[in-house]
């Protein structure tokens, strides 16, 4: 029987993937011998990319996680080693077909607004997952062959699939999966937007859009990830402060305790300032990446863009935007995604650029050095959205390799509305993007041709791949029950992805937090890569 | 005493006009050449300015920039002067509805401030160098269109223009002889002082990522970039900043001597 024991050969096999992913420590800063103390307010910086919405189903923003988290539970959580845990659910039992999960409810869970966690709640969840009026861009996406569920007793729920899916349990690991209140949902869904329920360990207080949100403890939480009991802080505050630089200065400034997204360029000065701690995380999914569209030329042909991946200096480009602190992707997963598999092939070798664009028709080269293929330019445009320095710095980098090679990009800059618009329509040659989750399934996300927006659907294929060799992978892996199978396949994908080039990887980007030494006890979401604060205290 | 800062002022404007027109003149160095390996270095012989974060020499693209941030400057200024000179001549030559209509329309455009107008038209018509200076210039219109049609009044009504009129000179004849050349002046010292607003304005929308694409060079642009930069590399935020404040500095001295000198007073 494939039960709890696929799970643990599941979190074996995920925790050997995971020894050699470096930073999990927790970013705990312990100071003195005295004990944690309760009260007081905890002051975040957050960046600018601040949710339109609090209902965590209807999300699909970087920052879901740290914003929502002290809000919301999960139904398991996932421990540094990739190990899927027991929270709102106490066990699970997974069908010989992995057709049917059956989840059994921890006792005693009570949401904010008083009302019970059982099957009812859970099933209530999903469904509203699912439910077109939520147009959920992500939990939708991720419980895509959620087919139904029934209530078996008040604390037992059967889900039953369509088809199996190996990456289930990990998705509902994720803050965009979140549990909400039953009774918000029952009574009005569209209220959680503006004033989120959920049974985490902070109550939502107030949001004052464009600055920041505020919580209060919940003093009922006993039913936390790490430990029991309520959370030490009586207040917290998340303020979204845009420019890098404003943010690391109210941590200097002592106007906030911790701040997310710490500038590359102030690390070192946060790890030499004795009165700041610096920690850092990993996060799982698909490394930032330069996106390529596939779906037009100049980069429908794959040898230009296998040769635009050459002729990048990605070690260059990475080390000097981020003054060293992000290491360099070696391949279309980053290190800590479970099913990574390290495939290499991703040199910078301009002679095989040029070698690969002259097998591809573009021979000839115009007065100013870019390629001509029957009296057109190898020309491409990218779209920038100028909100973030690091991004517009690997586009013009990128651009500068790429010219040398004889590739003319072309960067413009647009609004982030047109720019999503674009992408959609695949209006676009080059973007910059990331993907992060905490399963291989992201392979299928971004690059099965199921995936490519049509006007029925937007789906998230941006590159607009189209390979049947990489959809039969991905669907099998997808499909897959055997964890040791299943790696096997995602691995042979990865290895096609490199070949078909429909992206430049470029990095794993880390989660960067910078905090002052009056903080403890910070922890982290590892199913995101996401600092939490639910054992948090200030001295 | 006072002079000698004119002339400084006119030959900062005369070498700015030259680093526009013949940037190689200033610096060897491509202002688009990339080096992963050499970013935000301070200045040293090689890079008498530094370089910026992508390794570019700071020198070059400052020079490099001139083109483009004088462009926006004086540009948008010719654009408000044409068209709000013209409007504001219809306006006070015209009948009540033109005047009516002209009028209720520069009303609504200078209850925007006129950054705010400019980003408005941004949003229409895209970013890019030419649609800012097409921006910040429509931004201005209605300034020059209410200055022109006041000085248009004045003058309509003034003797010589009766005159002129008495004389049985046709009426495009008055216009452009009699009161054209007489409404211009206080236009032109509006002018001088909105070239450096301009291009302060044309600084913040590239600032704001809406002006210059990357990698041309634009000096707001370097400003925006650099702030972020500013704890590790002072040098690579001060020059820029520098180039638009002395910009703004020499066009507004000489502005204000061409004024003194055409009312008639010591300069």
């Amino acid at each position: 029987m494939l039960t709890r024991s696929t799970t643990l050969l599941v979190a074996a096999l995920l925790a050997a993937t995971l020894t050699a992913c470096g930073t999990n420590a927790a970013p705990t800063t312990t100071g003195g011998g005295t004990g944690p103390k309760s009260g007081g307010t905890l002051v975040l910086g957050e960046n600018a990319d601040e949710p339109a919405c609090l209902d965590p189903h209807q999300l699909s923003t970087t920052n879901t996680t740290v914003v929502g988290r002290p809000i919301f539970d999960s139904l398991l959580r996932q421990d540094a080693d990739g190990t899927l845990k027991p929270w709102l659910a106490s066990a699970w039992q997974v069908s010989a077909d992995g057709l049917t999960y059956t989840f059994t409810l921890r006792e005693g869970v009570r949401f904010h607004d008083g009302s019970a966690w059982d099957a009812e709640a859970l099933k209530l969840n999903l469904e509203h997952m699912r439910a077109p009026a939520t147009k959920s861009p992500l939990a939708a996406a991720y419980i895509a062959p959620y087919e139904d569920a029934k209530v078996v007793d008040e604390r037992t729920l059967e889900v039953r699939l369509a088809s199996p899916y190996s990456a289930f349990l990990n998705v509902l690991a994720q803050s965009y999966l979140a549990m909400i209140s039953p009774k918000q949902l029952k009574e009005d869904p569209a209220s959680t937007c503006e004033h989120p329920v959920g049974s985490g360990p902070f109550v939502f207080d107030a949001w004052a859009k464009g600055q920041g949100i505020t919580y209060r403890r919940n003093p009922d939480y006993a039913w936390g990830p790490t430990r029991t009991g309520p959370a030490h802080l009586e207040r917290l505050e998340i303020r979204f402060l845009a420019e890098d630089a404003t943010r690391y200065n109210a941590l200097l400034a002592g106007e906030v305790d911790v701040i997310d997204n710490t500038p590359p360029a102030s690390v070192e000065d946060v790890k030499a300032n004795p009165a700041l701690a610096f920690t850092s995380l990993d996060r799982p999914g698909h490394p930032f990446s330069v996106w390529l569209n596939t779906g037009r030329a100049p980069f429908s042909d794959v040898k230009v863009r296998q040769a635009l991946t050459r002729a990048v200096d990605r070690k260059a480009i990475i080390d000097s935007v981020s003054f060293g602190r992000w290491t360099v992707a070696t391949g279309f997963l980053t290190p800590s995604t479970p099913d990574h598999a390290d495939a290499g092939g991703l040199a910078h070798d301009p002679a095989e650029a040029a070698r690969l664009l002259d097998e591809a028709g573009w021979r000839e080269k115009g007065a100013d050095g870019i390629r001509v293929k029957d009296g057109e330019r190898l020309t491409a445009t990218a779209l920038d959205t100028g909100v973030n320095p690091q991004n517009t710095q690997i586009l013009v980098q990128t651009q500068a390799a790429a010219a040398k090679a004889g590739i003319e990009i072309k960067i413009e800059n647009v609004p982030a509305q047109v720019s999503s618009e674009r992408t959609a329509k695949g209006d676009f040659d080059v973007s910059v993007g990331i993907w992060t989750t905490n399963t291989a399934d992201v392979l299928w996300i971004q690059y099965a041709s199921g995936n490519i927006t049509t006007s029925e659907r937007r789906g998230q294929n941006t590159t607009r791949l189209d390979d049947d060799k990489l959809d039969d992978l991905l669907e099998r892996a997808r499909a897959s029950t055997d964890a040791a199978g299943r790696a096997a396949i995602y691995g042979e994908a990865q290895a096609r992805l490199l070949g078909l080039a429909p992206a430049i990887p470029l990095y794993d980007r880390p989660s960067l937090v910078s905090s002052s030494t009056k903080v403890h006890g910070l922890t982290w979401d590892h199913a995101y890569g996401a600092v939490t604060f639910q054992d948090a205290w200030v001295s | 005493m006072k002079r000698a800062g004119v002339y400084a002022a006119a030959a900062v404007l005369a070498v700015l006009v030259l680093a526009a027109l013949a940037p190689e003149l200033f610096t060897a160095q491509d202002p688009l050449a990339v080096d992963s390996g050499g970013t935000l270095r301070p200045p040293s012989a090689g890079h008498p300015l530094g370089t910026d974060e992508n390794g570019r020499d700071v020198l070059a693209r400052i020079v490099h920039g001139t083109r483009t941030s004088l462009l926006l400057g004086f540009g948008a200024v010719a654009v408000a002067l044409v068209f709000g000179g013209l409007l504001g001549l219809a306006a006070g030559l015209g009948n009540r509805l033109v005047e009516g209509v002209v009028m209720r329309l520069s009303d609504v455009g200078m209850a925007f401030p006129e950054l705010l107008l400019a980003l408005v038209v941004i949003t229409v018509a895209g970013g890019g160098t030419s649609n800012a200076v097409l921006a910040i210039g429509v931004a201005g219109i209605p300034n020059y269109a209410r200055l022109v049609r006041a000085q248009t009044l004045a003058i309509r009504r003034s003797g010589y223009v009766e005159a002129a009129h008495a004389l049985g000179l046709s009426a495009p004849r008055v216009i452009l002889r009699h009161v054209l050349p007489n409404a211009v002046k206080p236009v032109l010292v509006l002018a001088t002082v909105g070239v450096g607003t301009a291009l302060v304005a044309g600084s913040a929308l590239s600032f704001l990522g809406l002006g210059t694409p990357p990698p041309e060079p634009e000096w707001g642009s370097m400003l925006s970039t650099a702030r972020n930069f500013i704890s590790r590399a002072w040098w690579y935020g001060v020059f820029p900043g520098a180039a638009i404040t002395l910009t703004v500095i020499s066009v507004t001295v000489v502005g204000r001597a061409l004024r003194l000198r055409s009312e008639g007073r010591a300069w």
